[in-house]
């Protein structure tokens, strides 16, 4: 019988019994994408690394606070660096980050990085290609408010303030540039996928 | 649909968007929440508003922290002891209690009732036996010592498996499992069960079991307080001694004890006649 490594979900069982080695696990398989993230968003890798232990301590702390019925380990756990993210940009009162910042860099239409190890990111690295896809798939217009909503924190109001847009043809743009991410990732197990 | 009903749908959509982002001001976003959990359709647009947005956190090129990350959050980790708090069925926080009181080293009756048959079947040269069981029950503790949230975990589930009248709240449990420990002839032997509270399913993770020659099978029972052991099906390992099983939890788990795995010499059998090498405690009153 070939046995997979433990995966992400009976990680999570073992953080909730308090077994550290798992959390240990577990970092190692997303700190990478995680820091990431945190980085991409914030500018300030100081910064990106505190959000980054925050979040990992919380999943230490609150390991219960993920179900398998929120979707995949692993987004759910970017969503936790997001969202950490958006308040450290929010209390920071939106020091402006240029998408096309060179310290940044990666504009998510980019190419992607396949320079990962084979085992734990080759998964990681196929949700990045497919993502990448997706976004380049879809309208330039579109993409670029999802990015500033996504990696600026920018809300709808604020976006057509920046993009000297109206704010009617912002909510349409974002509602369609979501839709039509959704049905480019209709295949991928991100979207189909509860697990 | 009429131009009003639509505008407001887009503007619904707009805000749910904000809130998904993770963009929308506290007080306007516990605002939203509370609409979002009236209705089971909004719930279903959110949840699909959250899986695309999830997704874009993976267009990010991976980056590597310094070098020297992992050893000082290990070190933080290693000085903030572990929050061991869970939810209880009433949605409440509560403090688990201190870890020697809630394990019992004592066999529970389905136990005792296993360990009858394993008797019965063995014949006088179970004394011995018997004893090594015994022996291994601290061991046991120690191990369900390690494992004490899970069993906070387990109440959770039992509110959560049970018929209820109540609505379907909006985020459900979290995934649950339980260990287990190695017994008798095999005291290294461990294994865990992952259960998928939505679908029952179970998923048996074993690790340092003997492999078995052809025809011995290991099974897995599910025990309960006031019936016979319920076959979950058996299944053998690999040659470093792994196996992945996969079962299903009984219909109704009132008065669930646990699981244990017993290793027969045959598939088939209609209760537990061999030797015991894995329990696991997983108690639903």
């Amino acid at each position: 019988m070939d046995l997979l490594p433990s995966t992400d979900n009976q990680l999570v069982v073992r953080l909730t019994s308090g077994d550290a080695q798992a959390l240990e696990q577990l970092y190692d398989r997303y700190v990478r994408q995680c820091f990431g993230l945190a980085l991409r968003m914030l500018g300030d890798a100081a910064l990106a690394e505190e959000v980054v232990q925050e979040v990992f301590l919380k999943l230490w702390n609150q390991p219960d606070k993920y179900s398998a019925q929120k979707g995949r380990f692993a987004s759910w756990l970017l969503s936790l660096v997001h969202h950490r993210c958006i308040d450290e940009l929010r209390r920071r009162s939106r020091t402006e980050v240029a998408l096309d910042d060179p310290i940044m860099g990666n504009r998510l239409d980019a190419e992607p990085d396949y320079d990962l190890d084979p085992s734990d990111r080759v998964w990681l690295a196929e949700q990045q290609r497919t993502v990448r896809q997706a976004l380049a798939g879809i309208a330039p217009e579109q993409r670029r408010i999802l990015e500033l909503a996504y990696y600026g924190g920018f809300s709808q109001s604020e976006i057509a303030d920046k993009l000297k847009q109206p704010l009617g043809t912002v909510k349409t743009r974002m509602r369609l540039g979501l839709q039509n991410l959704r049905k480019a990732l209709g295949s991928s197990s991100l979207i189909s996928d509860e697990q | 649909m009429n131009p009003e009903a639509e505008n407001n749908l887009e503007d619904w959509e707009a805000r749910l968007a904000d809130y998904t982002f993770g963009i929308m001001e506290q007080g306007a976003a516990s605002d939203f929440e509370r609409q979002l959990s009236e209705c089971r359709a909004h719930v279903t647009l959110a949840q699909q508003y959250t899986q695309v947005i999830s997704a874009l956190g993976y267009a990010v090129a991976p980056a590597e922290p310094p070098s020297d990350h992992k050893a000082r959050f290990m070190a933080r980790l290693a000085d903030t002891p572990q929050e061991t708090v869970t939810r209880i069925s009433n949605g409440t926080a509560q403090e688990l209690p201190p870890v020697n009181n809630v394990i019992s080293i004592v066999p529970t009756p389905a136990v005792r009732q296993l360990e009858a048959y394993s008797s019965a079947a063995k014949g006088p040269s179970e004394f011995k036996e018997g004893g090594r069981i015994r022996g291994a029950l601290p061991r046991i503790a120690a191990i369900a010592a390690m494992i004490v949230v899970v069993v906070g975990v387990t109440a959770y589930v039992t509110a959560r498996l049970l018929p209820t009248s109540e609505p379907v709240p909006a985020s459900r449990p979290p995934i649950l499992g339980f260990k287990f420990g190695g017994l008798g002839p095999q005291p290294s032997a461990q294994a865990s069960c992952i259960i998928d509270t939505k679908t029952r399913e179970v998923e048996f993770w074993a690790s340092n079991l003997q492999p078995l020659p052809s025809q011995q099978v290991y099974e897995l029972w599910w025990l309960k307080s006031n019936s016979e052991p319920i076959a979950a099906g058996t299944f053998t390992v690999d040659s470093t001694g792994k196996a992945l099983h996969i079962a299903k939890l009984p219909d109704d788990i009132h008065g669930m004890e646990g699981a244990t795995v017993t290793l027969e010499q045959a598939p088939g059998v209609q209760r537990p006649a061999g030797e015991r090498v894995l329990y696991g405690d997983y108690r639903i009153p």
